[in-house]
Order: C-alpha cells, then structure tokens, then sequence
C-alpha cells in the first residue's frame, strides 16, 4: 500500500534543502537587503516574489554618508576592543556601532567594526543582528581579510540554524568565490556550494565539487558523500547509493552526526524499498537525533513492523508519537498504519473505529478542503504546513528567534544602537513573514493533498474490513481471545503504559492486541 | 530485642512481595485493541550474572553495643528475577559501646550478667528481584533500580559466651545501577538466631550495610 517516491524526493530535500521555492538561480533573493541598505534605505532586492503578500516596511531615513573618517577613529576602535577583552559588551557594542556608522563605505576599519560589532552582538544574545552584521561583511566583500573571521562565525550558527538558508546560501555565498579560507570553512564553503548547484540543475558542475570534495576524510566529505549517494538514489542506482551510504554509516571518522543519521534513514528507506524489513528496522532503531526530530522516523518504522508483520510493534509506534514532544507533528498516516495494523490482525471494529477517529480529528479540515473554502487562514493548517515543510519550518524557526530576539532589546542601552537594531529586527522580521506568506499557499495545498489521500485510504480500510467480515461469515472476532503472556525473569523488560510518556521509551511501545485470524 | 526489628522487617517483606505479584493482563474478548494494554518493552541495560557484593555495615538493634560490620556476598543471578546468594558474610570488625552498662552500673547498680555480642553473621540466601524500574533524577537522568528480596538460611557466631547460632534471615536491598558493571548496593537484613533446640531462645539481629557490586557476565549488551 505504500510506495516511497516522496521519501527519495524528502531525502533529496534534505541534501539540497531547501529546495523548494527558491527564487530562480541568479535572482537575489528579497532577504538579501544588507544593513548597509537597510541603513541606506534601499528598495528591497531585485527578483522579490511578486507573490509576497506582506508590506514592506519603508527603512528609516538614511543617515547622511560620511566622507570622512573622523580622526579619532582609531582611539574608539582601541577602546572598544578594550572593552571586548574585558566582555564589557554592551558599551563595547556601542562604541563598535558608532565607529561604524561615521565611517565611509570604503574605509576598511568599517568592515572591522561592523566585525567587532557582531562579536559583541553574537555576546548579548542578539544572534540575528550579529548574522547581519557578518553577511554584510562576506556580501560587501571590502575586506578579504575578515572573510574568514566572519564566515567561520557563520558557520556554527548556520548549523544550528540561526541563519536563514536563503539569506546566506542562496543570496552570499552561491554566486561568490572566495579565496585564502581556513580549510574547514572552505570546505563548508564549497559544500554548501556545491549542493546549491545540484539544486539549480547545474548537475555536472554541483557533482563535480562535490566528488572531489568527498575523496578526503575531513567532516565536510562525509555532507558531500551524502548527498552524492542521495543524488544517486534519485538517479535510481539504488545499490550503488546503499554501498555509499552503508561506508558512511560504519565510518569510524569524526563524522557529524547528523550527516551519519540521514545516511542512516536513506539507506533504512532503500532497504525497506526493496522489502528487507529487518535491515530497514535495524537502520531506523540505530538514528539517535534528538527526539523532536523522529517524528518521521517513527511514522517509517510504523510502515517498517507493519510491512513485516509485526502489528503489535506498528501499533506501539503510534503510541509513541502521540507524546507530547510530536504534538505539532502532521502525521495523518498514523491513523492509516492503525487501520491497517488492526485490520491485519482481524481486530476489524478496532480498525473501523481509527477509521472514525480520523475522520473525527481531521472532519472540520476536510469538510473545508471538500468545500474549497480557504485554508491559508486557519491556524491549524497553517502550523501543520509549517512544520511538514522544511523551508517553512525554518523560517518559522528564525521568525521565533528574531522575535524573541526583538523583544529583549532593551539590553542596549545605547541609543543610536537601540535604532540601529530596532531597524534591522523590523527589516529581517519583514522578509520573514514575507518568506512564509510566499510558500505557506504551497504548503498549505500540500497539507490538503495529503489529508484527501489518507481520507481516500481510509475508506479503502474500512471497505477492506467490511469484506474481511463477509469473508469471516460473522461480526465478531475470528479467533478466541487469550491471555498475554508477559514472560518474567527475560532480558526484557515490561513497563504498562499509565499514560506517563518516558522519552527513552518512545520508540518501544507495543500495544499487546492479540490477532484474531485464523491462520 | 528479639523482636522488634523483625516486626519492622517482615510487614515490609510481605508488602512488597503481595504488590510484586500483580495481575496478568488479559485481552477482554469485548474489548478494542487500542483499548488493550500497551507495554513499554526494553531490553534491561544492566544484566547481572555473577556478582561480588563488598561494603560496611551497621548491626544497631543491640542496646549495649553497636557493632560495625566488613559485609561481603557472591551472588549467581539465574535470571533478571531470581538469584541464589551463596554466601553472605558479615565480620564484625568493631563494637560501639553505648554507655548503657555504665548508667545501669551507676544508676541503679545492675549489670548484665551475660553480653552476648555478635563477632560474625553469615547466610545463604535466595533472592527474589519482582521491581525494577526508572527513576526521573531532577529531570535530568534517569537512574535504573532494583528492589530485591533475599530470604535464606544464616549462622551467626558469637562472643561472651562463645558459641555459634543458626537460623534464618531475611531481608530487603535496593540496587542502584551505576553501569552495565557496578552497582551501589543498600541492603537490611533481619537474622533470626538460635543456639540449638535443646535451649531454644531466638536471638534477633538487624543488619544495615551499604555496599558496591561488581558484576561478571550475565547477558553483556
């Protein structure tokens, strides 16, 4: 019943995320805005959607250019970097900020200051005036010297997804080459590269910096044989990228480890593709990312125990993602695997009745979606679009953070700065929105695609079942119920389940249902 | 003397092995699969097969001495529920006088004729694990435990006058896993003595130890 295309395009979308709704290659996209043109006033960027929806906030009154660096310059900047020493930030920040702003564009101490500035920025938790402040100095390219500093700033907090992708990959760093990086960074430089090529459709050229990339043994390889093995699965050479995949699994290398747990979902849905349930099971059980993250990894080895067999598992698995860590997750399907689960086991009115429990959860969507009534609205949808889209979700993600970020601006104390950081919070919170009101129609129809494709497989369900009960002769379950034997004194052991969700016990749920077929 | 630590002791005991003992889950005809029970079912991450057992004790339910106790057991783990202790050995290395045959000698110009304190507690014992389980450590760890149940056959020798006493003994401990191969132990024991049939009186001791365990074997992840 289920087929995996979406699952190689998922896969694909983590490689190159994100791919989705990306402006054409060349256009620059509408968050490109520097602070220096925030500052300055400027119109956003050239290739903005002309789907965005949200109003532009007009940028405040340029500040008058200086021509002239004032000649105590150097003494401010001696003491500001006094006061970084001594993590006196906030009055280090303020003097970074005003050496900043009265210098002219060309004059390289700007680019230092704007540099300092952002230690100090990154130092008071305001992250995302610090990412500005960083892109404005790889983007305006007047100091090569500093590209390293601030590219290898940007790196972890791109990693931990403080940058916007789109900002930093697809509006800095795709078009531009860069020279006399550490040897980390210009891996991570060329990566990220690399797969945006590949997301272009520039195949030959993405493949190439990739496969030259990944014959070393540094971290970033492992990114590039990844997504070399994940363009080959798309390229259906399924062995090819399963062997890939596996070296990357049984690697003993530093690898992240997150590259090592997606190369572990691949290769689970390869070995599930070509029905080695227990394989697949083994990779799934073996991907330790945080939890929050394994929603769709749950919902998979759902698919996993009920394609071997095992309802019981299959239906301990939906108990799982019921906890309260997945309660945002979109995952219809689990009522589906319920369905089928049960009604493989001849426990037809239990399936009839997660047949109803769907249509109960889910009746007021899909009395709207079959209305056609608008869904861009109903905050419901919108969240459930939000989180099932990865651009989405990240965007929603840096939406959270700058306005929090926002909201505790009043740890500068320095005015000028205040309204310098009042202006880039409005500005990037302003191309936010814009960014999820542009995909959200997107995604918002995928939500609904996806709720008529279950709700048609429902019905499916319960028609089966209704044959299974003509088939069975009777209404009532075929086989005699018996006791559940809990064996003692095993290695395993039984924890009943009160309702209490333990998050090491997630993922080891069985619901002791006992199959009724005569076999 | 005799009695009061194991009127304490054996409440307990009973207590816990009546809650052990818990019903059967049944999968009512009537009732839904979602509706039957649903199990959290995990590998244990600490198995014990051999077990070396070494610590200090504390023998505190004689009034005219506390006596300090080197303990020590080897214990076969048949399984994750029943074990057989084949020796359990307290040495009492050190005795507390408490003071109380002074204050008899001066307050009331009695002393007790006959002070019979113990120099060694041995047993062999069954033991019965029926709870193990996971604790929330200030939402930050999770700690795994046992309680267990030994119950078994003990001797005991003793000083002033010197002779040795046999009986049962009977207890509760609580395991707390620090590994896969280390555990601290807390154990109470209620040793219920005798000097033979022919003179029969029942001596009662109650033993607190604290203790580490090493573990040898059992089903190594």
């Amino acid at each position: 019943m289920r087929t995996f295309p979406w699952a190689i395009l998922v896969a694909l979308a983590w490689a190159i995320r994100p791919a989705y709704a990306r402006p054409p290659a060349g256009a620059t996209p509408p968050s490109a805005t520097t602070a220096a043109e925030i500052k300055a006033g400027a119109a956003p960027a050239a290739g903005a959607d002309s789907k965005a929806a949200a109003p532009v906030v007009p940028a405040p009154a340029p500040p008058e250019s200086p021509l002239v660096a004032p000649p105590d310059t150097d003494q401010r900047m001696d003491s500001g970097l006094e006061k970084l020493r001594s993590g006196d930030f906030k009055n280090a920040a303020a003097i970074f900020y005003d050496v900043y702003r009265k210098l002219p564009l060309i004059d390289s101490r700007r680019d230092q200051a704007s540099y300092h500035l952002a230690v100090c920025l990154a130092n008071l938790g305001l992250t995302q005036a610090a990412v500005e402040h960083y892109l404005e100095i790889v983007s305006g390219r007047r100091s090569p010297e500093l590209m390293d500093s601030a590219l290898t700033a940007l790196k972890p907090m791109y990693e931990q997804r403080l940058v916007g992708e789109g900002r930093f990959v697809e509006g800095v760093l795709y078009g531009t080459q860069f020279t006399g990086l550490s040897p980390e960074v210009a891996d991570f430089v060329e990566t990220l590269q690399g797969l945006t090529d590949i997301r272009h459709r520039f195949f030959k050229w993405g493949r190439a910096r990739l496969e030259l990339l990944a014959q070393s043994n540094r971290p970033h390889s492992f990114s590039a044989r990844y997504a070399l093995a994940v363009e080959k699965i798309a390229r259906h050479e399924d062995d090819a990228a399963a062997k890939d995949l596996n070296a990357i699994v049984e690697s003993k290398a530093n690898l992240p480890f997150e590259v090592r747990n997606q190369a572990r979902l691949a290769l689970g849905r390869i070995f599930y593709e070509k029905k080695q349930y227990e394989d697949a099971w083994r990779m799934y059980r073996s991907i330790d990312s945080p939890l929050p993250l394994q929603d769709v990894v749950m919902v998979e080895r759902a698919w996993d125990r009920v394609a071997s067999g095992e309802q019981q598992r299959a239906l301990g698995l939906l108990v799982g993602l019921e906890a309260p860590v997945f309660h945002t997750v979109f995952a219809p399907e689990r009522y589906l695997i319920r369905g089928i689960a049960l009604r493989r086991i001849c426990q037809y009115r239990a399936a009839h009745l997660a047949t109803n429990a769907f249509r109960a959860h889910y009746r007021d969507v899909l009395e709207k979606i079959k209305n056609r009534a608008s869904l861009r609205d109903d905050p419901t949808i919108r969240s459930w679009a939000v989180e099932g889209t990865p651009s989405l979700r990240a965007a929603s993600r840096i939406q959270g953070i700058l306005t929090r970020e926002k909201g505790a601006l009043d740890v500068v104390a320095d005015k000028p700065l205040r309204a310098h950081m009042e202006t880039i919070y409005t500005s990037a919170l302003t191309t936010t929105n814009r960014a999820i009101e542009r995909d959200i129609a997107d995604a918002v129809d995928k939500v609904a695609d996806e709720l008529l494709r279950i709700d048609e497989q429902m019905s499916l369900v319960d028609y089966e079942m209704g044959a299974g009960l003509f088939k069975s002769g009777e209404g009532n379950a075929l086989g005699a119920p018996k006791s559940i034997d809990i064996p003692q004194g095993t290695d395993e052991v039984y924890f009943k389940f009160d309702g209490e969700y333990w998050s090491d016990e997630l993922a080891d749920f069985s619901v002791l249902a006992t199959d009724r077929c005569v076999r | 003397m005799i009695h009061r630590g194991l009127r304490r002791l054996i409440p307990i005991v009973t207590l816990g092995l009546m809650t052990a003992v818990g019903r059967t889950a049944y999968a009512d005809s009537d009732e839904d699969a979602d509706e039957v029970a649903t199990y959290a079912i995990q590998r244990r991450l600490f198995r014990v097969g051999l077990e070396l057992n070494g610590g200090a004790g504390i023998l505190p339910i004689n009034a005219f001495d506390k006596g300090f106790t080197a303990s020590g057991s080897v214990t076969w783990h048949f399984n994750s529920v029943l074990a057989w202790e084949i020796a359990q050995g307290s040495y009492v290395f050190a005795q507390l006088d408490t003071g109380l045959k002074k204050q008899l000698m001066e307050n009331f110009a009695v002393q007790p004729t006959e002070l019979a304190t113990p120099l060694f507690l041995g047993s062999s014992n069954l033991v019965f694990t029926p709870f193990y389980g996971k604790l929330a450590g200030m939402n930050r760890s999770v700690n795994h435990v046992e309680v267990f149940f030994p119950v078994g056959l003990a001797m005991a020798r003793y000083d002033n006058p010197g002779q040795w006493q046999e009986g049962i003994d009977l207890g509760l401990g609580l395991r707390w896993f620090l590994d896969s191969h280390l555990s601290a132990r807390l154990d109470a024991r209620d040793f219920l003595l005798t000097p033979g049939i022919k003179e029969f009186s029942l001596t009662n001791e109650l033993l607190f130890a604290v203790g580490l365990s090493v573990a040898f074997g059992g089903a190594e992840r």
